[in-house]
């Protein structure tokens, strides 16, 4: 003889015992959570505004007429003082106004998110830092110059808004508590590190021997544009990859 | 040994938490900066009026707040977890998991 179907009451009596409950619970979290993320937007626009700052590491300038330090400051700890690519001050505008509207332009993104999807993300840590970031940078500097120790590594590349970049990023994979972001969050800082203290354009000049191009015909004046083009492309490529992960789920 | 005997984590558990929607509302609301009553009402498949009395009893209890605003003309309720909401979540989840442990213990 069959057993008889399970009444509605023994079905509340099991979908209300410890384990279902903690395991309702882990699923209302893991939902709200898949709901909640949207940093691929951020991504896609650093990524963007990165990439779009290599023509400024390209030298069109003689050889001779090359080596300016920048005229100001603040500039220059953004815009660097080295002897390639466009003029510091003009490099140190861009990544001023560059981390202005990725800041403000994510935090608009997280609004409307919100509005569209009900579950809000606190992004404001993140856009402080992309804000502030130069400010601390600054005080970095005149800090560790007031102690003798030299950060002209972090500033003389006109890189360093890199790291801005990378700092408002943990701030966010903090607050999205993602894995991926995460994840990516730190494979763009080790990038954005080589190009911050190493000659990335090594790795191209490599690349270009294993093809049998000579020293001579290396492309010395434009290899620079790897400076913010590898660090952008990860965060392009990621975003995108985000994006497509979210369009899937939903 | 008895289950019901002294030790028995089911003495920490807050009535005001322990039912099913509420513990959802606060263990959504936990995961987010604030959320929506619409996404509460969807996600919890919950009527406006059932969903409103829930959150009054976890207004009540400090343990959420609540705020509107207009999305156009259209307003909307936004819940925010307070810290109290937080901790009593946290209880509420270790005590569940202990009771978990400590029947999976007895059956052993």
């Amino acid at each position: 003889m069959s057993n008889p179907p399970p009444s509605a009451t023994d079905r509340d009596a099991e979908n209300n015992t410890p384990t279902a409950v903690l395991s309702q619970v882990r699923a209302l979290r893991q939902g709200a959570r898949t709901t909640r993320h949207a940093y691929w937007f951020p991504l896609v626009v650093f990524g963007l505004l990165v990439c779009a700052a290599a023509p400024m590491y390209i030298d069109i300038r003689p050889v001779t007429s090359r080596g300016y330090l920048s005229s100001n400051v603040w500039l220059g700890v953004l815009g660097g003082n080295d002897t390639f690519g466009s003029p510091p001050d003009v490099r140190g505008w861009y990544w001023l106004c560059a981390l202005v509207v990725g800041a403000v332009t994510t935090s608009l993104w997280y609004l409307w998110h919100a509005r569209i999807t009900g579950v809000a993300t606190r992004a404001r840590g993140s856009v402080l830092a992309w804000v502030l970031g130069p400010v601390g940078l600054l005080a970095l500097v005149w800090v560790a110059s007031y102690f003798l120790i030299p950060l002209w590594s972090l500033t003389s590349r006109g890189t360093s808004a890199l790291l801005v970049i990378a700092a408002g990023l943990a701030v966010l994979s903090r607050v999205e508590r993602s894995r991926a972001l995460t994840a990516i969050t730190i494979v763009y800082t080790f990038v954005a590190c080589l190009s911050v203290f190493y000659n990335p354009e090594n790795l191209l000049y490599t690349v270009y021997g294993w093809f049998g191009v000579e020293a001579q015909n290396m492309p010395f004046d434009s290899a620079s544009i790897v400076v913010p083009l590898m660090p952008g492309a990860v965060l392009l490529l990621c975003g995108l990859a985000a994006l497509v992960q979210d369009l899937r789920k939903r | 040994m008895n289950p019901s005997g002294p030790g028995n984590p089911t003495g920490d558990l807050d009535d005001v938490v322990h039912q099913r929607h509420r513990l959802g509302i606060l263990a959504i609301a936990a995961e987010a900066d604030r959320v929506e009553f619409g996404y509460l009402k969807d996600t919890l498949e919950l009527t406006a009026g059932n969903l409103s009395r829930h959150l009054t009893v976890l207004e009540n209890a400090d343990f959420v707040d609540l705020k509107k605003d207009y999305a156009g003309r259209r307003p909307r309720t936004w819940v925010r977890i307070t810290n109290a909401g937080r901790l009593a979540l946290g209880l509420e989840i270790a005590t569940l998991e202990a009771i978990v442990k400590r029947h999976a213990d007895l059956a052993d």
